[in-house]
């Protein structure tokens, strides 16, 4: 079982990311990389923000940043822990996430309505990590 | 957590009539340029007039709607400055009257900027009424517009929720001369909308309702309104209140690739809407089924349970319909394109399809191999078998 929000459990989402072969037909011609803000609720105390870069559909880089505002990304995509806790165990649907609020997204939104499938497919992978909510 | 989102409506005989009763100082009407041409819209300006509206018609909006309409539409907002926007004709003038709205409301925004994932807030300025003409686009009652970036361009699809009518006024009146190939065709985008909008990954038991309503009234009444040569005005009604409530169904539920097939193809060949996605309707139920096999069982009631069996006894039921309206069901019927013309695009079609928010909510995720396999199959007529 991996944390979530950890440097192990983004590496480890990298890592399936690049294996997934779905994503990859998704995503081929999508540029621009994106900071996942996990923002404080329940046991989570102080924002946490990841980092991905996803080019081509593959992940060139992927880490925990020290403090979000460490790096800036194309785009943002922001809510509370326990949202993510809900997006990760596939009870909220990441677009009608943003759609009902839950979510948040920043970022060039004529560009990124293009690839909704890429976004799918990337909770789904994110969905397959063992992972633990503290 | 999820949302129904309706406008207003009022339906029947002489609903025309209410717009008199909406407090109102400038209209702006926009329509279908050979609605303008006709003077369909006078119905709705000697109404306005009774409410002591000053009018401007905008009646330039051609088939598949261009971006540069909507700027003309947005200029000619502006300067006039309406507290009611009216969209009058059918898919197009409707969508029209949303993207101007939205950009009259917003003059911060561009077009791009209406995507259902950021707050628009309007209904500041003026009240939106949608009048449709046709039975079929449901335009009238969803948050959806299709604008098309440019001669041959991408189909944008854009959506807000803010985007949904105060009011839609379903009158008979208004679809009771259409010819009967834009009775087919309009009527096949409709069941189209429903059967998708059942399939979706996001159906829930408001949107159920109507479409499943509507897939009833469009089995039992389009066909009469097609093939008679006088068709009873309930025929009519019927039809009209089903497209209205096909929109609502697809409107809080989504389509799904059977509309993304459809928006490649028209924009790519230039087809009409209805003709494309009533084609594309067969294959993304058979592509489907294996997925939506519990939520495709909901039609049980009205089209048997025999029928919801599988997804080639549902897609027949289908193919039979069409056969009965005379709507085409592979790409050579419906796009008057040689083999050599469909390959050389083929890439094109799969790229859109591929691009289309449609997908989203699908009850599969196509992947692109998927897409020109459907495609493929549309062609020659074969059945979807993977
Ligand atoms: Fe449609």
């Amino acid at each position: 079982m991996v944390k979530f929000p950890s440097q192990e459990w983004i590496e480890q989402f990298k890592e399936k990311v690049n294996q997934n072969a779905a994503y990859e037909d998704a995503a081929k011609s999508w540029e621009g990389d994106f900071i996942f803000l996990v923002e404080p609720d329940g046991a989570l105390t102080a924002p946490v923000a990841l980092y991905m870069d996803l080019f081509h559909g593959k992940c060139r880089d992927a880490k925990m940043l020290a403090t979000p505002d460490e790096k800036s990304a194309a785009y943002t995509y922001q809510g509370p822990y326990s949202n993510w806790k809900k997006l990760i165990n596939k009870e909220i649907d990441p677009i009608q996430g943003m759609m009902t609020g839950k979510f948040k997204l920043k970022g060039n939104m004529m560009k990124i309505m293009r690839y909704t499938r890429a976004a799918k497919e990337l909770i789904n992978t994110a969905s397959t990590i063992p992972t633990e909510f503290p | 957590m999820w949302f129904f989102t309706s406008p207003k409506i009022v339906f029947g005989s002489g609903a025309v009539e209410f717009l008199a009763s909406l407090p109102t100082k400038k209209a702006m009407i926009v329509c279908d340029r050979f609605l303008a041409e006709r003077g369909t819209h006078q119905v709705i300006v000697e109404q306005l007039a009774k409410a002591g509206a000053k009018v401007e018609v905008f009646g330039q909006v051609e088939p598949e709607p261009h971006i540069a309409t909507v700027e003309a539409g947005v200029k000619l907002a502006r300067s006039f400055e309406p507290d009611m926007i009216v969209g009058l004709g059918g898919g197009s003038a409707m969508d029209m009257a949303k993207a101007i709205y939205a950009l009259y409301e917003r003059p911060d925004l561009t077009i791009y900027d209406i995507t259902p994932i950021v707050e628009l807030n309007l209904h500041q300025k003026a009240r939106l009424i949608q009048v449709p003409t046709t039975s079929g686009t449901g335009s009238e009652t969803t948050w959806a517009t299709i604008i098309t970036e440019g001669e041959g361009g991408r189909k944008l699809e854009l959506a807000h929720r803010d985007l949904v009518a105060d009011w839609a006024v379903l009158d008979p009146m208004f679809p009771s001369s259409m010819p009967p190939k834009l009775t087919a065709d309009t009527g096949a985008d409709a069941l189209a909308h429903s059967i998708e909008s059942i399939s979706s990954e996001w159906a829930n038991p408001f949107s159920d309702a109507m479409g499943v309503k509507a897939v009833d009234t469009i089995f039992r009444y389009l066909p009469k309104a097609v093939k008679g040569d006088h068709v009873p005005p309930e025929v009519r009604e019927e039809l009209h209140l089903a497209a209205a409530m096909a929109g609502l169904s697809f409107g809080n539920a989504q389509v799904g690739v059977g509309h993304a097939l459809g928006h490649a193809l028209g924009s790519v060949f230039k087809v009409p809407h209805g003709r494309t996605v009533g084609l594309f309707l067969p294959y993304h139920i058979e592509y489907n089924f294996s997925a939506a096999r519990e939520k495709l069982g909901r039609l049980a009631p009205v089209l048997g349970d025999s029928t919801v069996r599988n997804g080639r006894d549902l897609a027949g039921k289908v193919r039979a319909l069409w056969d009965q309206i005379g709507m085409a069901k592979t790409i050579p019927e419906c796009a008057k394109i040689t083999e050599k013309e469909f390959e050389e695009k083929l890439p094109l079609l799969v790229e859109r399809a591929d691009s289309s928010t449609c997908v989203v909510s699908n009850p599969r995720i196509p992947s692109s191999q998927e897409l020109e396999r459907i495609f493929r199959a549309a062609w020659s007529g074969a059945p979807i078998d993977f």
